[in-house]
């Protein structure tokens, strides 16, 4: 695990890692676990009572399916929860975080491009943020047997996948906002800032005609649960989703190079 | 033959601040430099400019003769570099440190470390959050001498370490010498480099106000001599002395700089009784001052 950086930051998060594993597992059977709860025709009344706003703005107009379900709470609102707070953690800490504490001016006075430390960091990033989607698919995968959830586990592995992608994205912006800045609090803040942005633009905007566009900028979209859940994976948005990490890891690997380091 | 090290102009700006003004330096392949100042002088931004951590404003650097941007990793594969605050993440030990940035270098053998850190008398197993600053500090010379780089770039290598392991760090700068390799080392303490150095440079505000033979610094520098009499002198026989300055007397007391030889103070001094002499060794800041303003001008 010490041959090189990307096994090193793993290495260096292992007791993290662990931590945000049993959350995601948890996380996914406690909640996925209560769908039985959310299909009773009582549930769906409850939900009939509520303004129609904010049933839509959380997606709660299809929960008592399956689809709706679980594209509300575990690929809707908590697990993207976790996985942007464990990215930007991730992301924060890779550039920002180790220039503010120091150590990263040993690392770059290696031989080792700062290209290099960028991707590296980025590949860490990416497979904490599958193994977060692998635990997520199959702690659904255990419990979709005894709650009878009857979606197809193609869709399963879509809408995971596509958590893990979400995850990434915003990891990739606290890279980039850390290579940019060197700042923490700058990369933390920013990213924590932008995924709220991206709820209400996924959330509200379709609600206001002029704001509709809107919805097609956010990645909540971008990983749609319930839609994939539904009908699968949308090749379409799900490469949008992958491309827009892409460019922000192109533009934290320019931005880093090109600067001073611990200033 | 190639200097280790050679800037030209070499200048870097914090926004307004000037850090370094315009550094010309060349540094021999296989001597051991000091480069002095103090604090805030611009050491460590003349070392991170080498490395490439960071980018000059002005001027050019090269080291082994290779540019720190364009052949930066090249470069840094030749060179043992230790950070000025050397930290790490403290949940390691040191030789999972170590193994991991001999792997970076492409993969070297646990003894290259073992002997390195038996010599400091580093224990390797123990977490490095848990070591003092002066073990910590052994671990960053270990990485920087473990791959006996051609050129070693060490910002305060001393600082921290117990006189015992300084000496044992001071035995290790001679004989990376001895086996040709070229050592650069700040200090913000003359007497730190004194002993290993060949040249040193002196460099205040940014800028190298001075570029010598250690011995010749030495014997160029301030010395603050306190001389006690047994009875009152007057300061008027002292003043005559060339080389001596900011003469004052108390009763019994004198005070005065002396600058370079001390032959003819020696000989006033024996036309009377002396009870007790003082000759501070040169501190860095008064070479500073030497040099900076010229010999002639003093302190209040």
């Amino acid at each position: 695990m010490l041959r090189d950086v990307w096994t090193k930051t793993l290495w260096d998060q292992r007791r993290t890692l662990i931590g945000w594993a049993i959350g995601f597992a948890l996380v996914s059977v406690v909640y996925g676990g209560f769908y039985p709860f959310a299909a009773t025709p009582e549930y769906a009344e409850l939900i009939e009572s509520m303004p129609p706003g904010l049933a839509d703005a959380f997606g709660w107009d299809e929960i008592s399916s399956p689809h709706g379900y679980l594209g509300s709470t575990v690929f809707g609102i908590l697990g993207p929860v976790l996985a942007i707070v464990m990215a930007i953690g991730l992301g924060a800490r890779a550039i920002a975080g180790s220039e503010e504490d120091g150590s990263l001016e040993l690392l770059i006075a290696q031989p080792v491009s700062r290209l290099r430390v960028v991707l590296q960091k980025t590949a860490a990033l990416a497979l904490v943020a599958l193994g977060a989607g692998a635990v997520v698919l199959v702690a659904i995968l255990a419990i979709k047997g005894p709650i009878d959830l009857d979606i197809p586990n193609s869709h399963l592995a879509a809408a995971s996948f596509n958590l893990a992608l979400f995850g990434l994205f915003f990891g990739a912006v606290a890279i980039l906002l850390g290579a940019i800045t060197g700042r923490k609090a700058v990369a933390v803040g920013g990213t924590a800032g932008l995924a709220v942005a991206a709820f209400l633009a996924n959330g509200l905007a379709p609600q206001v005609d002029a704001l509709a566009w809107m919805q097609n900028i956010s990645p909540f979209y971008w990983a749609n649960g319930t839609s994939v859940l539904r009908d699968g994976l949308d090749p379409v948005l799900t490469l949008v989703l992958a491309g827009a990490s892409v460019v922000a890891i192109a533009a934290a690997a320019v931005a880093f190079d090109r600067r001073d380091v611990g200033v | 033959m190639v200097e280790a090290i050679q800037t030209r102009g070499l200048t870097k700006h914090y926004g307004q601040t000037v850090a370094l003004d315009g550094l010309d330096l060349d540094v021999q392949a296989g001597e051991v430099f000091g480069f002095l100042g103090p604090n805030g002088a611009g050491k460590t931004t003349t070392i991170r400019l080498l490395l490439d951590v960071l980018r000059p404003t002005a001027g050019t650097a090269t080291v082994l003769g290779l540019d720190p941007r364009a052949d930066g990793i090249e470069l840094r594969k030749r060179v043992g570099y230790l950070p000025g605050d050397f930290v790490v993440d403290g949940r390691q030990t040191p030789r999972q440190f170590l193994t991991y940035l001999a792997n970076l270098r492409g993969g070297r053998p646990a003894s290259a470390y073992e002997t390195i850190a038996e010599r400091l008398e580093l224990d390797l197993d123990n977490r490095i959050g848990s070591l003092s600053k002066g073990n910590r500090q052994k671990v960053g010379l270990t990485q920087a001498f473990m791959h006996a780089p051609e050129l070693l770039i060490l910002d305060e290598p001393t600082s921290g370490l117990d006189p015992v392991v300084a000496r044992e760090f001071l035995a290790m700068v001679a004989e990376a010498r001895d086996a040709g390799q070229t050592v650069f080392m700040s200090s913000h303490v003359l007497s730190e480099v004194q002993t290993s150095a060949d040249r040193a440079g002196i460099i205040r505000k940014g800028t190298l106000i001075a570029i010598d033979e250690v011995d010749e610094l030495r014997s160029r520098a301030l010395r603050q001599v306190r001389v006690v009499f047994d009875h009152p002198v007057a300061a008027a026989e002292f003043e005559s002395i060339a080389n001596l300055t900011d003469v004052t007397t108390d009763g019994p007391v004198l005070r005065c700089r002396l600058v370079g030889e001390a032959d003819e103070l020696v000989k006033v001094l024996g036309r009377h009784r002396v009870i007790d002499l003082i000759s501070e060794e040169p501190q860095l800041e008064e070479l500073f001052f030497h040099y900076y303003t010229g010999d002639n001008d003093h302190v209040a």
